[in-house]
């Protein structure tokens, strides 16, 4: 028996914005895959491509963006390959994305209730009365409360919480293959959020969606993503299973960043570990390791040699020369 | 207890280390008239807020969106006028600017009202206590250079000469980690850690006593987050700085604060030592919001059981009766609907504003098995 094929397999992807002062690497060379059904977490901060990674997918980079190289695989059939029609086909119906803002997906000038019949009737071509139905249904299914009284209201009549719901509604009607949640919860309150995201994992396990949650939020990452990979100036890092990569992070960076977060669960009020400096320039990054000028462990082989980058072959990667070799809290102690 | 009693009994503690006294404080904004002489709709973004900064420590005002916690704050220093309330603020006398080589004499002054407080002692209150906004994009001025930036307080306070304010920029740009040369710029060569330090640069030219943290982090990434955090601790320990802190983000809260008040709907509904608040939060929105806050360690994240809170925040323009929470606490009784209760000290130190306190001390921090 061969294994499934993947649903989305991403070969090298690299994606430039072109400016006055040249080229920005956004997204500079990135492999990984998808299978069906699996909840894969991209976090990293901003600036790091984990955006333009899913706008790339989606088809949406628009000038002075290209996708300058590589292949993205869905159910076999590049994407990069297709018209802007045949993409049009797949968009909302086989891959759904919802952004941080819901607003961005809502009209504000029709009522949820219209804007849900309408991507009904036409991408499932149902009558005026059976979309109502499976629309109100869907809003149910959010819980938005009394959803045949909502179902008559605009947009701004919801709460932001509420709106997110809606837009994960929509994105649903057409129960696509893979879900793009591009940081849907940043702009929400932290029991919103919890709202959002404990529906999400409802909704995803039932359908069995395959979910890419982008985020800057290790902690949102934790709860709900079975894979993990880390994202820095442009590539990925570090990937791994989430149980493995928070036990024991390999890449200086994911170590940092997950030293660096403040816990909830910890009563310390010692100074956090910070990476010092800022993110590169994507213009001209770094040779070798793109990480070495903000890495405590840098060596002249960092400077100079750039380290094999994770090719997403292999469930556990990490793109250091040094991976796995450092033990930040026996290092932070002999200091 | 009524409110006038809590002022008496909060009066009673040790004061000699209070810094910043808010007593009772509301806002209420007009938001419409029916007609000309019809009734008026307020909102009431702060109904009846009281706590204490002590000297040195740190003091964060923790919620949601639309808690009341940054018009709180804004009222404090009378950006926004107050309705009703007493904010009693105590400047030290003769703090000296850092570089001012006269002796220091920080002897105990009396607690102005700054809500009373006329024009002068309003000036003057505001050399004490000053403060660091949320977003450092829009909270400087792009036109001007950052030594404008910094040295814009003295000037308005008429401090010093151009040569001393010049150097007194330099000085501050130092102290909180930046190169003396930066000086010369404008803001839009920063980056967002950069300028957050440029805010907090500012606010400290003046040498306050009192500086209020308006979510000074919650626009930056992690990895800046943990910079500036650790920054911030280091100018408090360094300047004996007291801290009002305006925050979001309760792993942020826990980790910076002294103590905590945590604000629901414009009230305080549990006020707590970072220890005891932590440890066994007695009020159920606390511990919904604590147990909604994300972990990052996806083997608690498993096992932990979540809150999850129903409905939606209600309207501040038309309270619920009873108790502001009811609509949405999962222990809800009869009597939160009819009456409301009153911030009351549960446990020594530990005051909450609920008629069912969860003492069965479930924390919801650490993972139930």
């Amino acid at each position: 028996m061969t294994p499934d094929p993947p649903l989305l397999d991403v070969r090298d992807l690299r994606t430039y914005f072109l400016t006055d002062s040249g080229d920005v690497r956004a997204v500079d060379g990135i492999s990984f895959s998808m299978s069906k059904g699996e909840r894969l977490g991209v976090v990293g901060e901003s600036g790091s491509g984990k955006s333009v990674t899913a706008a790339s997918i989606m088809g949406l980079i628009e000038p002075p963006g290209s996708v300058v190289g590589g292949q993205i695989r869905f159910r076999g059939q590049d994407l990069l390959r297709l018209s802007e029609r045949e993409m049009q086909k797949i968009r909302g119906r086989e891959i759904a994305i919802i952004f941080q803002d819901p607003m961005t997906a809502l009209d504000p000038v029709f009522t949820v209730g219209s804007q849900l019949t309408e991507t009904l009737r036409i991408h499932r071509g149902m009558s005026r009365q059976e979309a109502r139905t499976v629309a109100i249904d869907t809003l149910a299914d959010v819980h938005i409360p009394s959803p045949e009284k909502r179902f008559k209201d605009y947009p701004h009549q919801f709460s932001g919480g509420m709106r997110q719901r809606v837009v994960i509604a929509m994105a649903l009607l057409c129960d696509p293959a893979l879900l793009i949640a591009d940081e849907p919860t940043t702009a929400l309150d932290v029991t919103s959020q919890a709202q959002v995201m404990d529906l999400m994992l409802g909704l995803a396990d039932d359908r069995g969606t395959a979910v890419m949650l982008i985020t800057h939020d290790l902690g949102v990452v934790a709860g709900f993503c079975e894979n993990v990979q880390v994202m820095y100036a442009g590539e990925i890092i570090e990937r791994g299973p989430a149980g493995q990569l928070y036990a024991n992070p390999e890449h200086p960076y994911t170590r940092g960043l997950l030293e660096s977060v403040p816990r909830l669960d910890d009563d310390s009020q010692t100074k956090l570990y910070s990476i010092r400096g800022v993110a590169p320039s994507m213009i001209q990054p770094p040779r070798g390791c793109r990480f070495w000028p903000r890495c405590d462990y840098a060596t002249d082989k960092c400077v100079s040699e750039r380290p094999r980058s994770c090719c997403g072959d292999s469930p556990k990667e990490c793109a250091c020369h040094f991976a796995g070799q450092f033990n930040l809290e026996t290092d932070r102690a002999g200091v | 207890m009524s409110s006038q009693e809590v002022v008496l009994t909060a009066a009673k503690d040790s004061d000699s280390d209070v810094v910043l006294r808010v007593r009772d404080l509301t806002k209420r904004f007009l938001v419409k008239r029916r007609g000309i002489s019809g009734p008026a709709q307020y909102l009431q973004a702060v109904a009846g807020v009281s706590f204490d900064v002590k000297e040195g420590q740190t003091l964060s005002l923790v919620g949601e969106s639309g808690c009341g916690k940054s018009t709180t704050a804004r009222c404090v220093l009378r950006l926004i006028e107050p309705t009703s309330g007493q904010v009693l603020f105590r400047s030290p006398q003769g703090r000296p600017l850092a570089g001012d080589t006269s002796p220091s004499n920080q002897s105990k002054a009396p607690f102005i009202d700054l809500t009373q407080a006329e024009s002068r002692e309003l000036r003057e209150a505001r050399r004490n206590a000053q403060i660091v906004f949320q977003d450092p994009i829009a909270s400087l001025n792009p036109r001007m250079t950052v030594q404008a930036i910094v040295s814009e307080p003295l000037v308005a306070h008429g401090v010093g000469s151009r040569a001393f304010r010049a150097e007194r920029v330099q000085e501050l740009l130092q102290l909180v980690g930046l190169k003396p040369s930066y000086a010369t710029r404008h803001p839009r060569s920063f980056s967002g850690g950069q300028r957050q330090r440029i805010g907090i640069a500012r606010a400290l030219a003046l040498n306050p006593s009192l500086v209020i943290l308006d979510e000074p982090v919650s626009a930056l990434d992690v990895s800046v987050q943990a910079q500036v955090l650790n920054l911030l601790d280091d100018l408090q320990q360094k300047l004996g700085l007291s801290y009002l802190f305006i925050a979001h983000d309760l792993a942020v809260v826990r980790h910076v604060s002294t103590e905590i008040a945590v604000m629901y709907l414009g009230k305080i509904v549990e006020r707590a030592t970072q220890a005891d608040l932590f440890g066994s939060p007695l009020h159920p929105y606390t511990q919904a919001l604590m147990s909604a806050v994300p972990i990052p360690d996806p083997v608690i994240e498993l096992k932990r059981r979540r809150i999850i809170l129903s409905g939606e925040l209600p309207s501040a323009i038309r309270r619920p009766t009873g108790c502001s929470f009811r609509t949405r606490c999962p222990v809800v009784q009869e009597r939160c609907v009819q009456e409301e209760p009153q911030l009351e000290e549960q446990l020594p130190g530990h005051w909450v504003s609920c008629h069912f306190p969860q003492l069965d001390g479930s924390t919801m921090v650490t993972p139930s098995a």
